[in-house]
């Protein structure tokens, strides 16, 4: 399995690649929206999951969202929203907009790991 | 009590419990909340220090100031990476991002439409000051945390 994760910050980023790695996954990384759309088109094929910060500089991550949605070759990618976004109206807009899944930061390891498995269709609730 | 007070009390008294869930969520840090005072001018020293703008219709800034060695454990506790090998930049995004989520976690508590955030500055070094001009009073969260001090401060226009 790989996974991408994207989020402008570098310690985010490390703490899902470590748990991806726990899980024998791959990880990619991307800092920002466009960076993520420049690595899902040349990666798309071979991601299983993506892992999408709200707040960046750039496009947000709820862009990033509706953007994949709304493209054919990424539209099939399972997005998992990763964010301190926590108000119950964000949550209710990105599964409207197509995520599958949603973790508040702060976050507990174990918490990441199943819902990973989870939006992969891996693990139970 | 003005709208404003009310809005600035929700705030402190959502970090008060904000800030200790994040560090043991993610740090896996205790932290207990020692003192909370209140300051003319928002005011805040390094060595590592985190800064969050309310830029919504509610106004204001958020900001954390703490010892090196306590950043550097707390990002080291979160990435699993040994404290004194953390490069510069590392514990310059790690303290944005712990900015990030306090400051995160106090919007989400308070459930105010009005309050959005801009994205955290981190700032890191051996002697600064930052101060914010407002003419508005701060309050300051005194926070303990594996037996170094540190505080959350907290000042809306």
């Amino acid at each position: 399995m790989r996974l991408l994760t994207v989020d402008d910050s570098r310690m985010i980023r490390r703490v899902i690649s470590d748990a991806a790695a726990s899980l024998g996954f791959e990880a990619l990384e991307a800092q920002n929206g466009d960076h993520a759309m420049e690595v899902l088109a040349a990666n798309h094929q071979d991601i299983n999951l993506v892992l999408l910060d709200w707040n960046m500089p750039g496009p947000s991550g709820y862009e990033v969202l509706q953007q994949m949605k709304a493209d054919e070759d990424l539209q099939r990618i399972p997005v998992m929203m990763v964010t301190t976004e926590g108000e119950p109206k964000n949550i209710v807009m990105a599964i409207q907009a197509g995520a599958v899944n949603y973790l508040t930061k702060p976050f507990a390891q174990e918490d990441l790991t199943a819902k990973i498995l989870e939006s992969l269709g891996l693990g139970g609730a | 009590m003005s709208n404003t007070d009310d809005h600035h009390a929700r705030l402190v008294e959502s970090l008060q419990s904000t800030v200790p869930e994040v560090m043991s969520t993610m740090a896996f840090a205790e932290v207990a909340v020692t003192g909370i005072s209140e300051k003319p001018e928002f005011c805040v020293s390094g060595p590592a220090a985190g800064l969050m703008l309310l830029i919504g219709e509610r106004k204001g800034m958020v900001g954390v100031s703490m010892p090196e060695l306590l950043a550097r454990g707390a990002i080291a506790n979160i990435t699993g990476v040994d404290p004194l090998s953390l490069s510069e930049p590392d514990v310059i995004d790690g303290i944005g991002e712990l900015t990030n989520m306090l400051s995160g976690g106090m919007k989400t508590k308070v459930a105010d439409p009005g309050i959005q955030l801009s994205p955290p500055i981190a700032a890191l070094g051996d002697e600064y000051l930052i101060e914010w001009k407002t003419g508005r009073p701060t309050t300051v969260l005194e926070l303990e945390m594996s037996g170094e001090r540190f505080t959350v401060h907290v000042c809306t226009l």
